[in-house]
């Protein structure tokens, strides 16, 4: 061959090529002089050192680049699991799709409330059977318009199951990366307000029992005192004109009518408490002086089994009470103690503990069998209701006269050595 | 179109022609600003021309590259005419507004198809002129040019204006008339690799952080036992900035500051943005610089090209930096001509159009007239 070869079809390096020619040596007849050789060989072997340096570069870059990515890798699998956790435990469907509205993930929720949602699925699948009603929803234009969410609810969808749904576009690096579907099933929202609203019917209805119950008690009461106060008056009159053989006779009506009196008086001031209309008048009450009147009032009562009354010295401190419902609260104790004791002592202490004021009384009757005690505050409640006179409404009413004054009354007794109830009221506040 | 390449080297190698000359074009040492005789010499021999220059990371001419020298090409124009203005910069902040007032000086000729822009290297954001420009020409005007350069120190650099070589300056020559053809490339040749980062912490284009952690940090493991070689060898993984708003663009590390770990780069690198890192080798830096000249080329006739190349591929090519001025030349048009610098950034039309501000690619203007 007379002529040169061209240098491409030597199918040299693209690199040697340029140098070869950069020295003007043709590869077939190699360099014109020593100098250029020299001057050639310098090139090549810089070009030699510098691609050393450029591997070292590379595979330092490579090597640190997989251990960054692998770091990356594994955190990207927890954050995933963590997610993907996440969405399991949420009350919700959820459904991911990708760009393409195709379904990515579902939640086993979202299984449970649409049916077998399977990967690859059309999002426009399963929007279908959110439309209940046979209006096309969009897809592409919700997804179109970017960065809006869409809702909506549906009655009937789902087998009959109420439900409200969300379309949320999810936006990377301002491109759509896909579609969150969220569906929340209303059934247990509806048991709930369902059961609330009943409930609260429940509570309208006992309310009104309550209050149609305290106005007949009130009424009735009212009705039979008025003919009773009549029988009484002249029963009293009879009783003064009245033989002797009769006079007895008169007494038992007297004793039973004054009963009856005070059941119905009983009743009217428990409903009265029960409608919330009982008004107490709060005022600093020395004890002394409402004991000696107890101790007065009820002494023929006690007196009557063999019993012996004692009133010990009161506290100084005043309470705050109501000084009428107090004593009768009182003689409710004392005369309740008369009853169930004989031969025995009644007595009447107070003391100052815990910045209250207790009044105990405490008699050496045959005490209260353990079961009766929890009961023995309701109305009605009688130990032995056979055997012993009375409404069987006072400890109810002494209960609910000390909760009005803001105290609380307790009582410990053992069988056949005694009780003792105690009210314990605050401390009067006002001075005097 | 004539051209005429010259080179200056303590005095011309070849005498300066004869004759009327358009524009003149000069690239060289960052020191002629001290001493600026050659630039004189070539304002007196060409009076009527419009100069326009800058200092230098390495001067091309042909395929070589030199430094401590001064190349200048004489372009003598038979129909396009040529104009140039010229603003002084006091403060980076006003890049973008300087831009626009270059841009409306020069389209206030009418006629415009072009405006080449050397800017100081330094004192001048280079997207916010490029911006600035771009915006206040009408449509279709090519914008191109560079940042210039003081070899790898960053100290100063100077703008020829035509009476002085000094920093602070902007020079836009516009070429006006229909003869003129205008081509351009940009390419780098860098890849981006590894996993995106975040950057957490950046004021301007000072880089604190990335995904939380100190930058400098990832870059002195990256470099291994080349990391006692920065600044200078972390041109070896420029970075890879999308900031949500434009195309990925390329930011070449300037200097770092081991108190606070910090990078400075040559341009903004906002705080939310996500950036990675980018490696090349020399194989694809001097191919890029291949496929750049061919997309500044229409092979209708030879041209002038006009190359700027980023510094850093000097420093990263090293020695093999004059393959890629050949690969350049190689691709253009027989008997075209091939001058220009090494520079702290190149302007160019970006992917989406407007002029944009570069790093570490090489950047080709092409100039040819046709006939009126």
């Amino acid at each position: 061959m007379g002529k040169p070869r061209d240098l491409e079809e030597v199918s040299l390096h693209r690199t040697l090529q340029r140098q070869l020619r950069k020295f003007g040596i043709d590869p077939e007849t190699g360099p014109p002089d020593a100098e250029t050789w020299a001057r050639f060989l310098a090139r090549v072997d810089a070009t030699y050192r510098s691609t050393d340096e450029e591997r070292y570069t590379a595979q330092r870059a490579l090597e640190i680049s997989s251990r960054e990515m692998e770091a990356l890798s594994r955190q990207i699998a927890a954050d995933r699991e963590r997610l993907a956790q996440m969405i399991e435990s949420l009350p919700q469907a959820v459904v991911y799709t990708d760009a393409e509205l195709l379904v990515q993930f579902c939640n086993a929720q979202a299984s449970d409330l649409l049916g077998e949602v399977s990967a690859g699925a059309h999002l426009d699948s399963l929007v279908d059977l959110l439309d209940a009603h046979g209006h096309a929803i969009e897809v592409a234009g919700i997804v179109g318009r970017g960065l809006g969410e869409t809702s909506g609810a549906v009655e009937g969808g789902f087998g009959r199951i109420e439900a409200a749904w969300q379309l949320v576009p999810i936006v990377v690096d301002q491109r759509l990366d896909g579609v969150l579907l969220v569906v929340h099933d209303l059934r247990e929202v509806r048991a709930a307000e369902l059961a609330l609203h009943e409930a609260r019917m429940d509570a309208h209805v006992s309310r009104e029992t309550e209050v149609a119950r305290g106005r007949f008690l009130a009424n009735v009461s009212h009705e039979l005192r008025t003919p009773l106060n009549a029988i009484l008056g002249y029963t009293e009159m009879l009783q003064e004109e009245a033989a002797n053989g009769e006079a007895e006779d008169l007494s038992r009506i007297l004793h039973a009518g004054r009963h009856l009196l005070a059941l119905i008086n009983d009743l009217l001031d428990l409903s009265k408490i029960d409608a919330g209309k009982m008004e107490l008048v709060l005022e600093p009450v020395h004890l002394d002086e409402v004991l000696s009147e107890v101790a007065a009032t009820a002494g023929p009562l006690v007196a009557r089994h063999g019993n012996v009354l004692v009133v010990e010295d009161a506290v100084c401190t005043p309470v705050a009470a109501d000084a009428m419902r107090l004593r009768q609260c009182l003689l409710n104790l004392v005369g309740n103690a008369a009853k169930f004791t004989h031969e025995g002592t009644i007595r009447i202490a107070t003391r100052e503990r815990d910045g209250a004021v207790w009044i105990d009384v405490i008699d050496t009757g045959r005490g209260i069998p353990a079961h009766r005690l929890a009961g023995i505050f309701d109305a009605f409640e009688q130990v032995k209701p056979e055997e012993h006179q009375g409404t069987g409404l006072g400890l109810a009413l002494t209960r609910a006269f000390v909760q009005l004054m803001g105290g609380h009354i307790q009582v410990t007794s053992a069988v056949d050595v005694g009780s003792t109830f105690s009210l314990v009221l605050p401390r009067s506040t006002g001075g005097s | 179109m004539q051209v005429e390449l010259r080179h200056w080297k303590g005095s011309w190698s070849q005498p300066l022609p004869d004759g009327a000359a358009s524009v003149v074009l000069v690239f060289g040492d960052p020191a002629l600003a001290d001493d600026p005789a050659p630039l004189h010499e070539l304002r007196e021999a060409y009076p009527d021309a419009v100069h326009a220059g800058c200092s230098s990371s390495g001067e091309i001419l042909g395929t070589e590259i030199h430094e401590g020298t001064l190349v200048a090409a004489i372009v003598t124009f038979a129909h396009v005419e040529a104009r140039a203005v010229t603003r002084e910069i006091a403060d980076p902040a006003q890049s973008r507004e300087i831009g626009a007032a270059l841009a409306a000086d020069l389209s206030a000729t009418p006629g415009l198809r072009h405006v080449f822009l050397l800017s100081d290297g330094l004192g001048v954001n280079g997207s916010a002129l490029a911006a600035g420009v771009q915006h206040a020409l009408p449509e279709g005007v090519v914008v191109t040019g560079g940042l210039a350069g003081d070899g790898a120190r960053f100290q100063r650099t100077w703008v020829f204006d035509g009476e002085a070589a000094r920093s602070g300056v902007v020079r836009a020559i516009g070429l006006y008339g229909s003869a003129l053809r205008v081509g351009h490339g940009s390419e780098g040749g860098w890849i981006p690799f590894g996993v995106g980062r975040v950057v957490t912490r950046s004021v301007g284009n000072v880089l604190y952080e990335l995904d939380g952690k100190p930058a400098l940090a990832l870059y002195k493991e990256y470099l291994g036992e080349r990391a006692s070689g920065l600044p200078a060898t972390g041109l070896l993984f420029p970075l890879s900035l999308r900031d949500g708003t434009r195309h990925d663009i390329v930011r070449t590390i300037l200097a770092v500051d081991e108190r606070d770990q910090s990078l400075t780069f040559a341009g903004d690198i906002p705080q939310g943005s996500r950036v990675q890192l980018m490696r090349a080798d020399s194989e694809a830096l001097v191919e890029a610089a291949g496929s750049a000249a061919s997309a500044a080329s229409d092979d209708a006739g030879p041209v002038l090209g006009l190359a700027v190349s980023c510094v850093g591929r000097r420093l990263v090519l090293g020695e093999r930096t004059e393959e890629e001025v050949e690969e350049t030349l190689d691709q253009l048009p027989p008997g075209s001509w091939l001058t220009g610098f090494y520079s702290y950034g190149e302007l160019s039309p970006g992917k989406e159009g407007g002029c944009d501000l570069h790093n570490q690619t090489m950047t080709l203007t092409t100039w040819r007239e046709v006939g009126a």
